[in-house]
């Protein structure tokens, strides 16, 4: 009977317009039935090219366009930018601005996190998780309004600390927030953790060994759900967080459901980072006294001739690095982001190499995807946190 | 973070031998602890260096030094998970010079390599899937080339080289 009966695969192509691939992501399939013989992912219809652009900016210019990689989580993309940069200029960050970082970025984490959850929970068929989601997002998007004015295009951290110092009433806003975030974190476990239809979609889907998600590169949640405790928080602290008590929450299995439980305990985590920058925020200098190299305090420049003409020359020269290379990798919500910053003595950084978490995350989709069914591609594509504009840059 | 005792090259060598070891060539300047290397040892020294405890290769890319010969450097960015120390594996290559692929040791550099094609059109050596991956297949150049000039475009229009590429065997049927 087999012999006269022929089969053969299918190759479907989904996205670039889908709603599951947030984003212009497009799959090629190859199906056998409903099961994925292959699948490859191309990418590129979002490139800007930033990379290129940025050779052409100055480092405070180009900084601004970080914020565009991924526009979920543009603190961490302007913190990894700065320290790279700072690490370039040789400047000190007082300890206020540093605390100040780790409490927008951590933030900026949970706020990741929730649009994550929103969005793999609809994909799965999880309806109302969007928006409770989302409303508590919005909560973190008016405290980024109320500190910079921008919601997503942040660029608050300058070389050597902060834009402007944080608002008067910021740190209450914030200690309202996570008063009110909580026991909402609660919730959603509530709605999800134990439920069937969420077990039955994600337990023992997309699985990744170990050894596989190290060979693939794998970073930030998407890892640690594989059992490797690497956060770079840990490995090497930077603004200032070995003064902070957190823990690295690590999964066994690899699959879908353990990199849900591991982003869940992470916004707990946050949630405890956040406090202690608050209960800990120093008083002093927002941004550091170098006058050659930082930007003045805006309230000197009415004051001040020579914040002035700093000011001037820092804006129309641009900041000149002396030779040399920096890299300084930052944890960022979706793994490990940095800057291969290289600069030849000018204005403009030579070369810089921006290193993407979300691409090299991308890359293990075929992997995972292998022998699934067609409809947990989107639970897997969901779990692992992706952002067009960061993969495409 | 554990402080550094003996240099990646002294590990090296107490690991697999001296006379690999030998190959590394330190680096001043870089970001971090690096060596030059060549391009016949690349791909020993990687598997090495991951025997050594380097087992993530966090990043590969491309930087052109132009007019500066040998113009390219592709840079291999190495870390220990445990201690989060890095090292740079540095090879420097001429203009349309090939290099191996490093994707037999690391899965992660597949990608890398193909946007270092992409971007900079040096070729890996054996690499499963060389195309480009950022920009569509009809592009003409490699828009990080320092002699590529910002906001450049070909002249030979999207639409027109998409239909003109011819298929690729076994791919997509579209």
């Amino acid at each position: 009977m087999p012999d006269l009966i022929r089969t053969e695969t299918m190759t479907v192509n989904m996205g670039p317009q889908h709603p599951s691939t947030h984003g212009v992501l497009r799959i090629v399939l190859e199906l056998d039935g409903e099961r994925i013989v292959r699948a490859t992912p191309h990418i590129g219809y979002l490139h800007t090219g930033i990379e290129k652009t940025a050779e052409n900016k100055t480092y405070i210019q180009a900084m601004t366009m970080t914020d565009r990689l991924d526009y979920l989580a543009p603190m961490s993309n302007n913190l990894a930018f700065m320290l790279s940069t700072e690490k370039l200029v040789g400047v000190d960050v007082p300890p206020r601005a540093q605390t100040v970082r780790v409490m927008l970025t951590e933030l900026q984490r949970i706020a990741s996190h929730l649009v994550w959850l929103g969005t793999h929970a609809i994909d799965i068929g999880a309806m109302s998780m969007l928006l409770y989601c989302f409303r508590e997002r919005e909560v973190i998007m008016d405290l980024f309004e109320q500190v910079c004015g921008a919601r997503l295009t942040v660029s608050y951290f300058r070389i050597g600390g902060l834009a402007a110092d944080i608002p008067a009433d910021f740190t209450k806003r914030v200690k309202d927030f996570i008063d009110y975030f909580k026991p909402r974190v609660d919730e959603y476990e509530t709605l999800l953790t134990r439920n069937k239809i969420w077990l039955n979609r994600t337990v023992g889907v997309g699985r990744i060994s170990a050894a596989d998600a190290m060979n693939l590169g794998l970073s930030g949640p998407a890892l640690r759900a594989s059992g490797v405790g690497w956060d770079i928080r840990k490995t090497n602290p930077y603004s200032g967080y070995e003064q902070y008590d957190f823990e690295v929450p690590v999964g066994a299995n690899g699959d879908v459901y353990d990199r849900y439980r591991v982003r869940i305990a992470e916004i707990r985590q946050s949630v405890r980072i956040v406090e202690q920058t608050l209960a800990k925020l120093p008083s002093g200098a927002y941004i550091a006294d170098a006058p050659k190299v930082v930007l003045p305090p805006r309230n000197t420049l009415h004051t001040s001739m020579e914040a002035l003409i700093h000011h001037f020359l820092i804006v129309c020269n641009g900041v000149r690095p002396p030779a040399g290379e920096a890299y300084v990798p930052v944890e960022a919500p979706k793994g490990e982001i940095g800057f291969y910053l290289v600069s030849d003595g000018t204005a403009k950084p030579f070369r810089c190499r921006i290193r993407p978490p979300s691409f090299v995350n991308l890359q293990a989709l075929s992997k995972m995807a292998e022998g699934a069914m067609l409809a947990d591609l989107v639970a897997v594509i969901g779990s692992l946190d992706i952002v067009l504009g960061e993969i495409d840059r | 973070m554990s402080e550094k005792t003996t240099s990646f090259r002294d590990r090296l060598a107490a690991r697999v031998g001296a006379e690999l070891a030998a190959e590394l060539q330190p680096v001043a300047g870089k970001a971090f602890e690096a060596y030059a290397v060549r391009k016949e040892k690349l791909v020993e020294l990687l598997g090495a260096a991951r025997e050594c405890g380097f087992e993530f290769l966090s990043d590969l890319f491309a930087i052109d030094f132009h007019p500066r010969e040998p113009r390219f450097e592709i840079v291999y960015n190495l870390t220990c998970v445990q201690s989060g120390e890095r090292v740079l594996l540095v090879l420097r290559l001429a203009d349309g010079e090939s290099y191996p692929t490093a994707t037999g040791v690391f899965a992660t550099a597949n990608w890398h390599e193909r946007e270092v094609f992409d971007m900079f059109g040096l070729k890996a050596d054996g690499h499963p899937d060389l195309r480009r991956i950022l920009m569509y297949d009809g592009f003409e150049g490699h828009p990080l080339r320092k002699d590529f000039p910002l906001g450049y475009q070909p002249e030979r229009g999207f639409f027109e080289d998409v239909h003109q590429t011819p298929k690729e065997e076994g791919g997509p049927p579209f």
